[in-house]
């Protein structure tokens, strides 16, 4: 494993690892136990703001953006079923690039486990 | 992107509460790669909507004043197809990922701008021109 970086542990905190096994493995194992389940979360805000979306339009954000585009016959019916379909493309955009990136990020992480 | 982004998006809340009423935010997130600001609030009768995100490479906007649920202005860069269309003609389909700054009027009538921000945005609601900082 590469060395990055380094870090203060509470002396208490070492005492008690050094029970347990090799310190420096036992904190890398914790921080990636830590990532993992933050990452975890992001993703499940992530999803829930994406179902959303594909509720409210009967598909995936990479259909309705195409289809937006390129059918005019969708557009037209998008358009005039709400006022405001820009502002919810932009946002279902963000959080689908946020469930796609974090994902990547956490099969990083579990890869190299 | 966490520091620049809430300082932009701070800036953008401070001008909406000092010129128009009961500014409530939507979503506001800030990650490793993108940002993103929406929120609503109140001009006399109308509703504005307004959304902005952030990425490495593009401010994505979109900033609307309604009537009772009619667009009456809007600025946005989303690249819808009559924006694609007007901009790149009949290759539009090669620029789909670009954004296309434009002007919605009553019942969305569409033009091509400039890029826009916020500050254009209540200017232009506020019927005021250079004079919003």
């Amino acid at each position: 494993m590469e060395a990055i970086a380094e870090a203060r542990i509470e002396k208490s905190y070492l005492e008690t690892l050094r029970l347990f096994g090799e310190v420096d493995e036992l904190v890398n194992e914790a921080v990636e136990q830590y990532l993992t389940n933050r990452i975890i979360e992001r993703i499940r805000l992530a999803r829930k703001k994406v179902r959303k979306y594909e509720r409210t339009y009967g598909t995936n954000y990479a259909t309705f953006s195409q289809r937006v585009q390129l059918d005019e016959g969708y557009y037209n019916q998008v358009n005039q079923d709400n006022s405001l379909w820009e502002q919810d493309a932009l946002e279902w955009m963000y959080w689908d690039e946020e469930v796609r990136d974090w994902t990547e990020r956490l099969e990083s992480i579990l890869s190299e486990s | 992107m966490d520091r620049e982004a809430g300082e932009h998006f701070e800036r953008i809340l401070k001008l909406a509460r000092s010129r128009f009423s009961d500014v409530h935010i939507v979503s506001r997130d800030i990650s490793s790669k993108r940002a993103i600001l929406k929120f609503r609030c109140r001009y006399q009768k109308y509703l504005i909507s307004v959304s902005e995100i952030l990425t490495e490479q593009t401010r994505w906007y979109s900033y609307y004043l309604l009537d009772e649920g009619r667009v009456q202005l809007g600025l946005d860069n989303f690249s819808d197809r009559p924006a694609l269309r007007l901009k790149y003609g009949a290759e539009f389909t090669q620029h789909l990922d670009e954004p296309v700054p434009h002007l919605h009027t009553q019942d969305k009538y569409l033009e091509l701008t400039e890029e826009k921000t916020f500050t254009h945005f209540v200017e232009l609601v506020l019927g005021l021109r250079g004079e919003v900082e």
